[in-house]
């Protein structure tokens, strides 16, 4: 309970500097948008009005909040849409993004940390090793402008254009979505290898290991039951932490890939400077990075019951 | 009295890191470390060699960064060219020195400007407790809460694209994580008996944080800055990728791979490769150093390797 609290607190925070950060930009943002669109002075004040710039910040900030629990982010300046609605379709893309990547680091990272751990400072443990630190290394932008250019050079393939969702044409869109995915799973598989070789070297450290190979367990029994469960933790963290940088690493995938994702989204409100939509999108991947800090707490208690007994 | 506070806290540290500690010439303690990390050494000197090759770019470099020459453009590698031309003609080799000036000279005052404050408002945090700890862990969780790419680009679009502005962004996006670094630091250290000794010789809050704490403290903070470092290069690479960062006919790493180099890497394929390669090994010798670092101040693993 109080750890939700904790993150209320904090998403208003964030909103509120968000907001105040938008407010307080250099320049009248009504003057850039005005000489842009060739607004007359009758058109700037009711676009001033529109965005609440004549009320105090306190007023302005009470209005929006208001309008944002109800789901309301008001209107792009440039598309006239509504940013709440266009945030839904887009957040699927980058869910999927994010949830297909997690999963293939997931797959590559499991058996690598396994073998590494096991197999401490013999050659399987170095290239697992090495194959994580390089991971840890390669600019995610770069693999993927890679990927494109050799792909197209090669193999005479470029990345698909007009993005189908997942609900309405799932195969055409996994072919979309399975090349992003795979760098991106490649990427943050280099992090989740390191942690979960750490873990299980903790683990494998304990007396607790030496009692139950006393007991004559067998080395799978073992692994399973008493090493990974033990190891999850740290992992179930580090997919946690990751998750900012899933979101932001989603910015460069989508652009490269084409992808109309919450990041190509930032990335034309920005272009337009468009203020409304820059605005809801960083309260919204910062509301993502708190609720998912909240459910990878949460788990802990469900990874081990004490702690859930101790909270 | 109070003179012998300070040696007595100065014990601790200067036996801390194993590796440095012995023999007493200079050489041998440092053929000692090459010996005893070998590869984390050849990274350092690739590191050197990189930040020497663009420090020293306006010597080094073969031509003029911004020299165009539209007869030589998109060339492969060749003897003249090292790395090739850019579709305007441009040494990529050159232009590759000079990008490496920029990206490490951001990534370097960033993480020098982030490191500052965030060990003082950490070490603070952590040794005086109270309301300022909790205000400031709310403020790391704020901050934490952004990805760093993000928060960057957000604001570079905004406030317009200046080198010093993309430095004092790019350190707030690194704040969090080494204000949470010095403050865990910080309340591990005060718990040590000197600390209360020091305190019952009547040293002042501000004395024991800097003469007590500050040192004790600062071996995880010394790894978490080379591993910012790192992270430094790949957000500014990322944003000026974007297009919001150093702007053209600048070079740097980011922008010589993004959208209108893009179009010629079908051309010119290795137009693709150079800049990410510098790109990727100067990040790799960063945390490949900054592993070593923390094995070699880490006792737990010290004993265990």
């Amino acid at each position: 309970m109080r750890r939700l609290l904790l993150a209320a607190l904090t998403l208003l925070g964030i909103s509120m500097l968000v907001a105040g950060m938008m407010r307080t930009l250099p320049g009248d943002v009504v003057d850039v948008l005005a000489a842009e669109a060739f607004y007359d002075d009758r058109e700037k004040d009711r676009l001033r009005e529109e965005l609440g710039l004549e009320d105090s910040f306190f007023v302005y900030f009470g209005k929006w909040l208001g309008d944002a629990l109800q789901g309301d982010f008001g209107e792009s300046l440039r598309t006239k849409r509504s940013v709440g609605s266009d945030l839904g379709h887009r957040l699927d893309v980058t869910m999927e993004l994010a949830i297909l990547g997690l999963i293939i680091a997931t797959f590559i990272s499991v058996p690598l940390g396994i073998v590494a751990a096991l197999r401490r400072s013999q050659w399987p443990d170095y290239v697992a090793r090495s194959i994580a630190v390089f991971a840890l290394a390669i600019p995610g932008f770069w693999l993927a402008t890679l990927a494109v250019v050799f792909g197209a050079k090669w193999f005479s393939w470029s990345p698909p254009l007009g993005y189908q969702p997942i609900w309405e044409a799932p195969f055409t869109n996994l072919q979309q979505m399975w090349l992003p995915a795979l760098l991106f799973g490649l990427i943050l598989a280099g992090v989740q290898t390191r942690i979960l070789r750490t873990a299980l070297l903790d683990v494998l450290r304990q007396d607790y290991m030496l009692t139950a190979r006393a007991k004559g367990l067998s080395r799978l029994l073992l692994l399973r039951r008493h090493a990974l469960r033990n190891s999850l933790i740290p992992f179930v963290t580090v997919i946690g932490v990751q998750f900012p940088v899933v979101l932001g690493g989603a910015v460069v995938f989508e652009l490269i890939f084409a992808l109309p994702g919450l990041g190509a989204y930032l990335l034309d409100g920005i272009a337009n400077r468009d203020y409304v939509v820059v605005q809801a999108v960083n309260v919204w991947i910062a509301g993502a990075v708190i609720i998912t800090n909240l459910l990878v707490d949460v788990s802990y208690g469900f990874l081990d019951p004490r702690i859930r007994i101790g909270a | 009295m109070a003179s012998s506070t300070p040696a007595s806290a100065s014990a601790p540290e200067r036996t801390a890191p194993a590796a440095l500690s012995g023999g007493p010439g200079l050489a041998r303690r440092f053929v000692r470390v090459v010996r005893r990390y070998p590869f984390p050494c050849l990274m350092a000197l690739v590191l050197v060699l990189i930040g020497l090759g663009s420090g020293l770019a306006d010597f080094v470099a073969p031509a003029d960064p911004l020299a165009i020459n539209p007869r030589e453009r998109l060339f492969g590698p060749t003897t003249a060219y090292l790395m090739g031309t850019d579709a305007l003609g441009r040494d990529v080799f050159t232009r590759v020195l000079y990008g490496g000036r920029a990206s490490l000279g951001i990534s370097v005052a960033s993480v020098g400007f982030a490191i500052v404050i965030s060990t003082f408002v950490g070490l603070v945090s952590g040794a005086v407790t109270g309301w300022f700890d909790v205000l400031t862990q709310r403020i790391v969780d704020i901050l934490m809460a952004f990805p760093g790419l993000i928060i960057v680009i957000s604001l570079t679009a905004f406030l317009g694209n200046s080198v010093g502005l993309l430095i004092v962004v790019i350190a707030i996006a690194l704040l969090g994580a080494g204000i949470r670094v010095a403050r865990a630091a910080a309340i591990q250290v005060s718990s040590q008996p000197y600390i209360e000794a020091a305190r019952t010789l009547g040293a002042g809050q501000a004395r024991i944080i800097g003469r007590h704490i500050l040192p004790n403290a600062l071996p995880p903070i010394m790894v978490i800055a080379t591993a910012q470092l790192g992270i430094a290069i790949l957000i500014e690479a990322s944003v000026s990728f974007l297009g919001y960062g150093i702007q053209p006919p600048a070079a740097s790493w980011g922008f010589m791979l993004g959208a209108e180099a893009r179009i010629h890497m079908i051309e010119q394929p290795w137009l693709s490769v150079w800049p990410g390669l510098a790109i990727f090994l100067t990040v790799f010798s960063f945390n490949i150093i900054g592993d070593a670092l923390r094995d070699a101040f880490d006792p737990r693993l010290r004993g265990a390797g």
